[in-house]
């Protein structure tokens, strides 16, 4: 977000100069004898552009801005039927009961999507920008082979996460018995030469930690983090890598000249040059988290584990607008959005400090 | 059993000794390539050096010599511990990709093997003439690889081209034209791309319901046509075309919309590309929208993928692990991974080919598709 208002503002210098160069052109049109209907014809002309924009505009008035309004309007509906229409009162009972967890249909916990969606996303995020990092600085200081490298580790940049999710879960996948032999599954082998014991990573069996009425299952998360890193990695060290290579050249040679080590320069001067990358990373690396879906449900299935235990916020409200219960589906949204809308705040604030700071 | 077990040991001994091969020739082609970057290195001592440092001044007298000797040795090390650590990461991340393709062409048998093979001993290419009968039935309807197949496509070209008509004709009256009230409406479309999508699933679920529209190649499209994040890129690129260009063109004869047709689109051709690559796999790769209102026969492709598929009599009598009465119980992860490379490698071809143009939208907007 913070990138795109920056564009933005941009634009708009670019539309001011535009608009004065206009004003300032001799007005040589729209002579002063001119006859009403002409003056009419003139004024509807020079409103054609709507007419170009009403199409997008009709479209985005009903999937879009009546969407939002609708959001705001309908949580606030007890009991609401969104085909029906029928609802009995206003109030916050929608919230209650999401919060709650007392919907009374067998369906996601919200406060349990919330924290599976909270703790991948910070987990996930961090590691594998550091990890990121790491190639992205390995892969610069290289200079044979480098091409080779890069397009091998750009590869799971496009991939559809349904698929890739439904490899990995192979990965993890202790498939049973078949023609009297048991089968652990490739990690539980590898990490069997380690002295590991295999572990029912997405199976039934699944181990977890109780807090309350939450379950934390643990080796979920390990290999819903794990496909996560594998997936986002390539557009982090796209960015990352190309960052580094638009350094300029002269701040090496000065360091060389001062004898500086490879550890320093890479911590005074290439870290603190690609710092706005790293951040942007970080921001869109959130957002995408607080958004995640589908790789849970190509790992675990449409159902998102056993009970929902490993729902996200998004998959929450999927799962309430398939059980009919839109009121609890849109009280649902509105929370992911205010979420976001806090993530966005903080993160302008955040990054306001920093260029007061610079 | 006896059988098995040696064809186990057989794919263990596979496993191990290709590992090891691949390991041994990684670090002995890395050191060879350091010595002879080192070596190369030593004539000229080029400014654009970033990594790698040669600390010592010149050869004058005996230490000096020693001292650069040890500082090469250190830097071949460290060189070699930096082709290491991509070497691991690049094998994990092609890793996916290779157990997908090699697992779409085992026996279920192979495959469920307590100790994997790392390559196939058997390739049971019929896996994919399997998921090509595969039909997914669910309520009376029946989900073909081939109406899934003719789905995804008319979803795809319909709305990657009237998305772009639309994107192209409102871009250019923003970017172009003056009206009363274009700012502000430019800033409200822009406050939209704030809110997560999500949001609007919700409505939209209920808007198409109530219009009956499910069921249909049109509720699959008409939601999705306007893209404020297309438009904002198309219109920038427009007004970074310079005004003189317009004038000119009028001065020849050209009318508003042949300057757009034959100056403005030419112009802006990388972003348009771009837009419609992006627009494709995003269909492609569309899962829940279609879930929600289309019932599996108008589905797309990943929702295929996510099908259970399993073993069946095939109308010419074959089945592959001899099902009787139609289906077979169990899903069969061979045949999954085979469904999965259908979906995949498409991708991984385009991503190939068309990378510049896939990687400059990617790399603006921070997501896919």
């Amino acid at each position: 977000m913070e990138e795109n208002t920056g564009i933005v503002a941009e634009s708009e210098a670019v539309e001011k100069k535009r608009r004065k160069a206009k004003a300032e052109r001799p007005a040589g049109d729209g002579g002063p004898q001119l006859s009403r209907g002409e003056k009419i014809r003139r004024a509807l002309r020079s409103q054609s552009g709507w007419l170009f924009v009403t199409p997008a505009l009709i479209l985005m008035a009903v999937f879009t801005f009546y969407p939002i309004i609708a959001a705001f309007v309908n949580s606030f509906k007890q009991g609401y039927s969104g085909m029906t229409g029928k609802f009995n009162g206003w109030g916050i009972d929608n919230f209650v009961r999401v919060l709650k967890g007392d919907t009374g249909t067998g369906g996601a916990n919200f406060v349990q999507c919330l924290v599976n969606t909270l703790l991948l996303t910070f987990i996930s995020v961090p590691v594998s920008t550091i990890l990121a990092l790491l190639i992205s600085v390995a892969l610069n200081s290289i200079k044979r082979v480098q091409k080779a490298y890069q397009t091998i580790l750009f590869l799971p940049y496009l991939t559809n996460a349904l698929a890739m999710g439904a490899v990995f879960a192979t990965f993890f996948k202790i498939i049973g018995t078949a023609s009297n032999t048991e089968t652990v599954g490739i990690v539980n082998i590898v990490l069997g030469w380690f002295g590991v014991k295999p572990i029912d990573w997405v199976g039934l069996t699944s181990p977890h930690w109780k807090i309350g009425s939450l379950s934390i299952p643990w080796a979920k998360y390990i290999v819903t983090i794990v496909y996560e890193i594998w997936s986002g990695l390539p557009f982090k060290i796209l960015i990352l890598f190309s960052a580094m290579q638009s350094i300029n050249k002269q701040y090496y040679d000065a360091a060389k000249v001062d004898g500086a080590s490879r550890w320093t320069v890479l911590w005074k001067i290439t870290a603190p040059m690609i710092m706005p990358q790293i951040s942007y990373l970080l921001v869109t690396g959130i957002m995408g988290g607080m958004k995640q879906y589908s790789a849970v449900v190509g790992l675990f299935g449409a159902t998102m584990g056993q009970d929902y235990d490993m729902g996200t916020m998004v998959g929450y409200l999927y799962n309430y607008i398939e059980l009919g219960q839109t009121g609890y589906a849109f009280a649902g949204s509105l929370m992911l959005f205010v979420i976001i809308m806090i993530i966005t705040f903080i993160n302008n604030k955040l990054t306001k400090k920093r260029t007061t700071y610079k | 059993m006896t059988n098995l077990l040696a064809v186990n040991s057989v794919g263990e001994g596979w496993f191990v000794a290709v590992m090891v091969i691949l390991i041994l020739a990684g670090i002995v082609g890395i050191f060879v390539l350091s010595v002879r970057v080192d070596r190369l290195r030593r004539g000229t001592v080029s400014a654009s050096a970033i990594g790698q440092w040669d600390l010592s001044a010149g050869d004058e007298g005996f230490d000096a010599e020693k001292a650069k000797k040890r500082e090469k040795a250190k830097h071949i090390v460290k060189n070699v511990l930096v082709y290491i650590f991509l070497t691991v990461c690049a094998v994990l991340a092609f890793m996916p990709f290779y157990w997908m393709l090699m697992s779409s062409v085992k026996t279920e048998e192979e495959f469920r093997m307590s100790v994997p093979t790392f390559f196939p001993h058997t390739f049971q290419w019929k896996n994919y003439w399997m998921i090509f009968h595969q039909v997914t039935s669910t309520s009376g309807t029946n989900a073909t690889f081939g109406q899934i197949l003719i789905n995804t496509l008319v979803v795809g070209l319909l709305s990657t081209f009237l998305g772009l008509v639309l994107i192209v004709v409102t871009a250019y009256a923003l970017a172009r034209m003056n009206f009363k009230g274009k700012n502000i409406l430019f800033a409200i479309m822009l406050a939209t791309m704030m809110i997560p999508g999500e949001l609007f699933t919700v409505s939209n679920y209920i808007t198409v319901a109530k219009a009956h529209m499910n069921n249909s190649y049109t509720v699959l499209i008409l939601p999705f046509l306007v893209s404020v994040y297309y438009i904002y890129l198309l219109r920038n690129n427009f007004m970074q075309i310079p005004d003189s260009l317009y004038q000119a063109a009028k001065v020849d004869g050209l009318s508003d919309l042949g300057y757009l047709l034959k100056v403005m689109l030419p112009l802006t051709a990388p972003t348009l590309v771009s837009i419609t690559l992006l627009r494709f796999i995003g269909t492609w790769n569309s899962y829940i929208w279609p879930r929600l209102v289309n019932i599996p026969s108008w589905q797309m492709i990943t929702n295929w993928v996510t099908g259970g598929f399993v073993d069946r009599v095939q109308p010419d009598g074959f089945s592959l692990y001899g099902a009787t009465g139609g289906y077979g119980s169990t899903p069969l992860d061979t045949l999954k991974m085979a469904a999965v490379c259908m979906v995949s490698l498409p991708l991984l071809i385009l991503f190939i080919f068309c990378r510049k143009y896939i990687m400059r939208g990617i790399s603006k907007s921070g997501t896919k598709g």
